[in-house]
């Protein structure tokens, strides 16, 4: 999304020679764009805990204790979660509903044309069908 | 047999297996022989690719969509057409079908318009030891789903693959084929933005 950012949402006077100031954007609006992480401030150590490269002890003094908390407990639910499985009456409604023939599926442009003697002969007659009809009103 | 990425019995990370070229993990050789045998019309044989990879992609709809329902239907479909288009595989079974699925998560959550999404309908047996820890693990989990509902679509997805399916940055890479870096971006980004959602209750 583009945002207007000179300001004028907010009824300033703009005499057009003064410098018009940008508003900071909200930090959410950051979260997809993906530059390089070397010497970003938002890489902290609590990463490096999290990504299994320094210990908690060490995390915990430098971000403090609290934050270290709150992503063990954070871990803890998603233990829990990584811990789910399938529900047995799901992979059995998969195959219940699987069609009888697998994908050799392509696209209906993509599929060969067969061409017999008769729909040879049919298709020719229609072409001249049509083109004598075109002739015609051409008259 | 050496565990593909996906495979079931939990999402284990790529290790010595992950930096091996496809044609050295024999797991995707197996997979290989089971499609060559659907295609040749053993249906039932389809089956052991949907035991194989059924739990990890089922957790990934689930971290996604946080809703059981949803995920069973997402699981579904996507294997379901997986098995329409099984002809077309080239290369990696499991981080084809690990496509399908994270696409159809993507679509949804394009097209949800709810906000929040809970596991109360969940029908998983407790773990906790009393009902004090049950309720406060609860809460959390509300919290944290209603701040993941709050990320974009690609930053849940980096999390939920990172925390919840506990894979490895360069498995994550081969998944969703794009760079570690990239990914370990989007991963700090989520995690940021968790915590300012949830630091003013928890921390």
């Amino acid at each position: 999304m583009i945002r207007d950012d000179a300001g004028f949402e907010s009824n300033e006077k703009i005499t057009g020679r003064e410098p018009v100031q940008r508003k900071d954007k909200p930090a959410e609006q950051m979260y997809d764009r993906e530059v390089p992480l070397n010497g970003i401030s938002g890489h902290t150590l609590l990463h490096d805990w999290l990504d299994g490269e320094v210990d908690a002890m060490r995390a915990s003094e430098v971000e403090g204790k609290s934050k270290v908390e709150l992503w063990t407990r954070i871990n803890a639910e998603s233990e829990m979660l990584r811990r789910r499985v399938t529900p047995v009456h799901v992979q059995q409604r998969i195959m219940a509903a699987l069609p009888d023939t697998p994908g050799t599926a392509t696209s209906w442009w993509k599929h060969q044309v067969t061409m017999t003697p008769v729909s040879a002969i049919a298709i020719g007659v229609a072409l001249l069908a049509v083109g004598a009809l075109i002739i015609q009103a051409l008259r | 047999m050496t565990a593909t990425p996906l495979q079931n019995q939990g999402a284990q990370p790529l290790g010595a297996g992950s930096s091996t070229p496809d044609a050295e993990v024999p797991g995707i050789d197996v997979d290989q022989e089971i499609i060559a045998k659907v295609l040749a019309g053993s249906k039932d044989s389809f089956g052991v690719l949907i035991t194989r990879y059924s739990d990890p992609l089922y957790r990934h709809a689930l971290g996604m969509t946080g809703s059981p329902d949803v995920a069973e239907d997402i699981l579904q479909a996507s294997f379901i057409k997986a098995y329409q288009h099984l002809g077309e595989v080239r290369g990696r079974f499991d981080a084809w079908v690990f496509r399908i699925v994270a696409n159809s998560c993507k679509d949804w959550l394009k097209n949800i318009r709810r906000t929040h999404v809970s596991y109360d309908e969940d029908d998983q047996p407790s773990t906790y030891s009393t009902p004090e820890e049950e309720m406060d693990r609860n809460e959390l989990r509300t919290d944290l789903q209603f701040a993941l509902a709050r990320l974009a679509p690609s930053l849940r997805e980096a999390f939920v693959m990172k925390h919840v399916e506990g894979r490895s940055y360069e498995e994550m890479a081969l998944l969703l084929e794009t760079t570690v870096g990239a990914l370990k971006m989007r991963v700090h980004r989520a995690r940021e933005a968790l915590q300012q959602l949830l630091e003013e209750k928890y921390a």
